[in-house]
């Protein structure tokens, strides 16, 4: 449920969507880029993995993160030449190891010896290894910490370091016990969270929330990260292999970006670096430091004693005790596992989905009251999220529309209902299209779409399809599929 | 105009279709509707001048809000000294000044997640996507940006 923050900040930026005029092609073509001829690089400056001399532009803060930035210099194997975004290799590696610890793991799996090259190359390993996980268990610990660069005994946030037992499913259920909590649940398949907790006081306390469509809250909590990696956003990365993590071989990818001059307030660097277990797929370590408005955030978190291939504890998702006090919150409409047949019937009007093929497929509805367009028309927003799910490998369809409240007037001329909808509208009766497609089959070919890297956007009407996947050509693949 | 500059022409097109909104959007939730929108033309004007470039990229748009972020850093270098404008002149926010004000109190990456997630109702992930950070950096910033504003909205409330 929405608070009133959240319902004013949503009418801020609605009004700031329409009141700023959107930018055109012939606008943007027309005006010489204010960068002017400066080298994009030189000026959003990320963090160089390569031994180079530093202009003296950079930043003075930038020498806070030396450290981080000469341990990634150290260990780097391949890196990417910001000028062109090239990869280039660099010296090989000793020797990576090809049999996996047999105390540490039950991963059976080969090791495939050749070194990825590229960010692309590790997804592509990876994204194999994942297909064919089901779950796993094994120990989370976090350790965040926070201080003032300008003075290292000046801490900002003590140290915080909490150790949990996680289990988690490839549909997204997980069961965990430890610092956090006594236990602690979420249920994919009900969308409901649970848990117990100690109080300070020394009671239980218990939770449960419903209407979480994913597991993302009480998953980052426990483990401090996404464990399934998604590399599309992340410049600037170096590659490298590791001898070990676990007990056996695992790539290493860092990420690194900065911006902001010393004058500016908003001047932030960020190092971030994830450890992908190469048996499993999985990142087993993550970190992150930060630097903002003179303080550094730490955050590392590892999973340990991995087991995969494991099921839920007998427990799961968890039961309150008679008679037990359950604090109880959460969207009841938020969520609601539905078949094709369901989904259809209760989206209303036309509701194309993609082919499911051997995949796992969830169909998940929810809603919520929001505004559409510059004169904040009380709407319905519906959205249905279909995931077809290999292993841990997912891709996604979101499909929304804005339905108008019962008895509310369209006070936008730009309007129009279509189809119980509203879209913008030029002849006041059909929704306003562009004429380009990038689908060429299936039922949303030649509909007004387009393509961007590992997501494909499709309009039918008011309805709005957004397809992602792990590749381009995956995504396309699957927006030719719709039926 | 030739065949391989018509192909480009018209590829710029649907890119701009494609990517304009959320461009601007993203830039708008960082700097504000005029700096905002002024960054996001100078984005994909040096998109148009560097469009072989990028081409090249898997995700092009959270570069360009890289390139709109160094933009926007020139404006504010010029036009103010100040990191988020609230330049009511331009910018009415139908009687939410408060809301605005303590939005500019907030860190840049702050602001952009609370935002984008709740004003433009992107995910968690979409949001990760377009700033070009973790979507455990976005959840961060949005817990510790909602934190703040809740506490700055009631306070104020409250007195």
């Amino acid at each position: 449920m929405d608070t009133e923050v959240e319902q004013r900040i949503a009418r801020l930026a609605q009004h700031w969507d329409t009141s700023t005029r959107p930018v055109a092609a012939d606008e943007a073509r027309s005006r010489p880029s204010a960068i002017g001829a400066l080298d994009i690089h030189s000026v959003v400056a990320p963090v160089r993995p390569v031994p180079q001399a530093i202009p003296a532009r950079r930043w003075i803060w930038m020498a806070a993160a030396a450290s981080i930035v000469a341990l990634v210099v150290a260990v780097a194997a391949i890196v990417r030449e910001p000028s062109n975004g090239s990869i280039s290799s660099a010296p090989a590696e000793s020797t990576v190891p090809t049999t996996a610890a047999p105390d540490e793991t039950a991963v059976t799996t080969p090791v495939v010896e050749e070194r990825p090259t590229t960010v692309s190359d590790v997804m592509a390993q990876a994204t194999t290894r994942l297909s064919a996980l089901q779950s796993f268990r094994a120990t989370a610990t976090v350790r965040t910490t926070q201080r003032s660069i300008d003075d290292a005994t000046a801490v900002v946030a003590p140290e915080s370091t909490t150790v949990n037992d996680i289990t988690l499913m490839a549909d997204g259920s997980l069961w965990m016990h430890g610092d956090l909590s006594l236990w602690g649940s979420y249920d994919a398949s009900t969308g409901m969270s649970r848990g117990a907790f100690l109080a300070a006081d020394g009671t239980t306390q218990y939770q449960e929330i419903v209407g979480w469509t994913d597991n993302s809250t009480p998953l980052l909590i426990a483990l401090g990260y996404d464990p399934v990696m998604r590399f599309d956003a992340v410049q600037d990365t170096v590659v490298e292999v590791v001898d070990r993590q676990l007990g056996r071989p695992a790539w290493r990818l860092t990420a690194s970006f900065a911006y902001g001059t010393p004058e500016d307030t908003t001047a932030f660097s960020q190092v971030e670096t994830y450890t992908i277990d190469q048996e499993s797929g999985l990142i087993v370590e993550y970190g992150r430091t930060s630097i903002n408005n003179g303080i550094e955030d730490v955050t590392e978190a590892k999973i340990s004693d991995l087991q995969v291939d494991v099921d839920l504890p007998a427990e799961f998702p968890g039961a309150f005790p008679d008679g037990a006090v359950v604090d109880r919150s959460g969207n009841p409409d938020g969520f609601a596992l539905l078949t094709p047949e369901t989904a259809s019937q209760r989206f209303g009007g036309e509701l194309l989905l993609p082919a499911q093929g051997d995949a796992e497929q969830r169909i998940v509805l929810s809603s919520s009251d929001g505004v559409w367009g510059d004169q904040a028309i009380p709407v319905t927003n519906f959205q249905v999220t279909v995931q077809l799910r290999t292993g841990f490998v997912t891709k996604s369809v979101v499909v929304s529309k804005a339905v108008l409240q019962l008895g509310t007037p369209i006070s936008d001329p730009g309007a129009v209902v279509v189809d119980g909808a509203l879209c913008r509208s030029q002849d006041g009766v059909t929704c306003t299209d562009t004429p380009d497609s990038a689908i060429t089959s299936g039922a949303l070919a030649g509909r007004p779409s387009t393509q961007e890297g590992r997501i494909v956007t499709a309009t039918s009407g008011p309805v709005r399809y957004v397809i992602m996947a792990q590749t381009a050509d995956d995504a396309l693949a699957t927006a030719n599929s719709f039926s | 105009m030739g065949f391989d500059d018509y192909a480009s022409y018209r590829d710029f097109e649907a890119f701009v279709a494609a990517a304009e909104q959320r461009l601007r959007r993203a830039l708008v939730a960082s700097y504000g509707p005029a700096i905002g929108r002024d960054a996001t033309v100078d984005a994909l004007s040096w998109a148009w001048e560097h469009w072989d470039r990028l081409q090249g990229m898997d995700y092009p748009v959270g570069y360009l809000y890289r390139v709109g972020q160094t933009a926007s850093a020139r404006y504010l270098s010029i036009g103010s000294s100040e990191a988020y404008p609230v330049a009511t002149s331009q910018s009415p926010s139908d009687g939410e000044p408060e809301l605005v004000r303590a939005l500019g109190r907030l860190s840049v990456q702050q602001r952009s997640a609370v935002v984008l997630v709740h004003g433009c109702a992107m995910s968690q992930r979409e949001a990760a996507d377009v700033l070009g950070i973790s979507v455990s950096t976005v959840r961060e910033h949005l817990e510790r940006g909602m934190g703040r504003l809740r506490g700055e909205l009631e306070v104020s409330h409250g007195h």
